[in-house]
């Protein structure tokens, strides 16, 4: 190999390798906090702010504890995902002032992880305490189910062979028993399955079945 | 995510309070910013280059009193990529709070408004 080419191979490898690493800083998940929100009570009592706190936690996040009790500090955190990860957090702090309470809200979230943002919890956590008027939360887009015609999702039987059952992701993904992998592809009625190698395949009206390049399977719904 | 202590500081005014919330969030991540002039709400991440997400962020309250003022700290951290527990956060912050010299830098900058 010439000293160019191995040059231009070097450069080929680096920008590879940056690439690389260029996804998986985009890829980290991080931290978004929310600060700010702070009321005064006159003439309210820490009792009071410890109840409201725990009460508005309680209403968007779980395990809601006080640090230490009868300290005022509140925090709740949200359920964990689906690989048992917290995406969010809150905070309520009370604490006492002349003939009344002060009361901060804070919260943090994942992104990405986390469907709604902190700011959002916060002003939910707040208007909770208030009396104010909430706002829902984003949640999770549902997963298809059922036999839609829009959409492959779920578990296929093959017509030909009852152990053969085919999961189609809402990603496009495949998978067999074996764990062989492949994608589904949906427009209109047309279904392309890669699945070793392509197929052509028609989508019944019901949603239930495909049939085509000598295959057939019905759709568990 | 923790709650950090919370400090109560007789005889001195909530600015000494701002001047050393941007002083312990300058040192400890970045310049910070303050939630609406005047607030006394602080926040700051550490610093990253974009499109990444900050994996740290810290908030500190100040709030005036009868003779003083009223701090609390909260801190947050995405373990990884960040290699501190947000508990060993807030320890960080609140030293850097507490030190003199952030107290008397008296060359903090000020905050700019979300």
């Amino acid at each position: 190999m010439s000293e160019r080419m191995r040059l231009r191979y070097g450069f080929v490898s680096i920008a590879l390798i940056a690439a690389v690493l260029a996804s998986i800083a985009i890829a980290r998940a991080g931290v978004e906090m929310s600060t700010g929100i702070r009321y005064v009570y006159n003439g309210g009592t820490m009792d009071v702010c410890a109840t409201k706190a725990k009460a508005a936690l309680s209403a968007y996040l779980q395990n809601v504890s006080e640090k230490t009790p009868g300290s005022g500090d509140w925090l709740g955190y949200s359920k964990p995902d689906s690989n048992g990860q917290t995406t969010a957090a809150g905070t309520v702090r009370c604490a006492p002032i002349t003939n009344g309470f002060v009361v901060t809200f804070t919260c943090a979230v994942e992104k990405p992880g986390s469907f709604f943002d902190a700011d959002a919890l916060c002003l939910n956590l707040a208007h909770n305490f208030s009396g104010k008027t909430e706002t829902a939360l984003a949640t999770p887009t549902p997963l298809p189910s059922g036999c839609a015609t829009t959409n492959l999702v779920g578990t296929w039987v093959s017509d030909g062979d009852s152990k053969l059952i085919l999961t189609m992701d809402v990603n496009g993904n495949l998978t067999d028993p074996d764990g062989v992998s492949g994608n589904w592809y949906l427009v209109g009625d047309t279904v392309t399955l890669t699945y070793y190698g392509n197929k052509t395949m028609k989508l019944s009206a019901d949603g239930k079945h495909i049939s085509g390049s000598g295959a057939a399977y019905t759709r568990k719904c | 995510m923790s709650i950090g202590d919370r400090r109560t500081v007789q005889n001195q005014p909530v600015s000494d309070c701002n001047t050393r919330a941007q002083a312990a969030l300058t040192t400890t991540l970045q310049r910070p910013d303050e939630i609406g002039d005047g607030t006394g709400e602080w926040r700051a991440y550490t610093k990253v280059e974009a499109p990444a997400t900050p994996p740290e962020a810290v908030s500190i309250h100040c709030f005036p009193i009868d003779n003083g003022y009223y701090v609390t700290f909260e801190c947050a951290v995405e373990i990884p990529p960040s290699t501190m527990s947000a508990a060993d956060l807030c320890t960080k912050v609140m030293a850097a709070f507490d030190a003199k010299q952030a107290a008397q830098s008296g060359n903090a900058q000020s905050g700019g408004a979300r």
